[in-house]
């Protein structure tokens, strides 16, 4: 009888450990996603900052406030929640 | 042997939430290294507009600007309620000099001194604190033995949280129905002092406290108010 356990559970451990890395990779590659959609916009705004600054810092009295210089796209749910 | 069953999942719950926390730490910092670059960027471009548009001695005479930006943020916080986040608090600084090709003789360039707090801007003039006479430069431009400096002092911060929480759970043979509510009303109190010195020419690091004062200190009111309905059909 014992030995009829054993055997049912074999592998019973590596079955859950499996289960569970896919939820694991599928949080990992959402947070990956966000972190590279959050790293475009620091990049992306200091592109647009950079390429207003020389007008903005022009010496002319119809100067107007341009702000913000950039708009970040929208996080989508597919970008985050993996299909 | 009994006991081992589901272990895995045992040890992965247990896990897990340091995991979720991880998760949570790390995108509260994502969020914060994005906004303290657009605060920090902000309080240039304010600090460069009002140098270019405050050009309040005229043509000719340039203006200086000292800019200090203040900004309360609510972040998602994964570990806290439903909704409730965490008070963060942004702060930056920025001068600029607008210098017209050439200041005309007798003429002053603007100095101010501007505090943003969310949004809410106010504009000092530096002359209606350190006058003339008992500025660091005379006329001629030669040094004064004893001069006055203003700069800004403390800042400090108060914030009183008022949060609530429903939750209701509808449970029939058909379907689950969770409805989620919560508010937070945040009275962020901010305090910008401002410190006027006086200085000595003979010794750099000498140094008296002559007046003490608020630039700003006000209360301001933030609500978030946030409902959701899901259902759970079988």
């Amino acid at each position: 009888m014992r030995i009829k356990m054993t055997k049912n559970r074999k592998g019973q451990s590596t079955l859950e450990t499996a289960l569970i890395f896919i939820v694991l990779i599928a949080f990992l590659m959402g947070l990956t996603n966000i972190w590279i959609w959050s790293n475009n916009q620091i990049v992306h705004r200091q592109v647009e900052y950079n390429n207003s600054r020389v007008e903005a810092g022009t010496a002319i009295d119809s100067y107007t406030l341009k702000w913000p210089v950039y708009t970040p796209p929208d996080l989508t749910e597919n970008e985050v929640i993996l299909r | 042997m009994n006991n081992k069953k589901g272990q895995a999942v045992l040890e992965m719950a247990v896990f897990g939430s340091i995991i979720l926390f991880i998760f949570g730490v790390l995108l509260s910092q994502l969020q914060r290294l994005n906004d303290q670059q657009y605060v920090q960027m902000e309080a240039f471009r304010r600090a460069l507009y009002h140098a270019c548009r405050d050009n309040t001695g005229g043509s000719g005479a340039g203006s200086s600007v000292q800019y200090s930006m203040i900004q309360n943020r609510r972040y998602a916080d994964t570990s806290s309620n439903f909704r409730k986040g965490t008070a963060q608090i942004l702060s930056a600084g920025a001068s600029v000099s607008w210098a017209v090709p050439e200041i005309k003789k007798d003429t002053e360039a603007a100095r101010l001194v501007i505090v943003n707090v969310n949004g809410e801007e106010k504009t000092f003039k530096y002359r209606d604190y350190i006058p003339k006479d008992k500025d660091r430069y005379d006329k001629e431009g030669k040094e004064r033995d004893i001069y006055e400096v203003f700069t800004i002092g403390n800042t400090n911060f108060w914030s009183q949280l008022s949060f609530q929480e429903k939750s209701k759970k509808k449970e029939s043979p058909a379907q689950i129905t969770t409805d989620r509510w919560s508010k937070a009303e945040d009275a962020a109190t901010t305090q910008v002092q401002y410190d006027i010195l006086r200085k000595y020419k003979a010794d750099v690091n000498k140094e008296d406290l002559l007046k003490t004062g608020d630039l700003y200190n006000d209360t301001q009111n933030f609500t978030n108010e946030h409902s959701s309905v899901w259902e759970t059909a079988f």
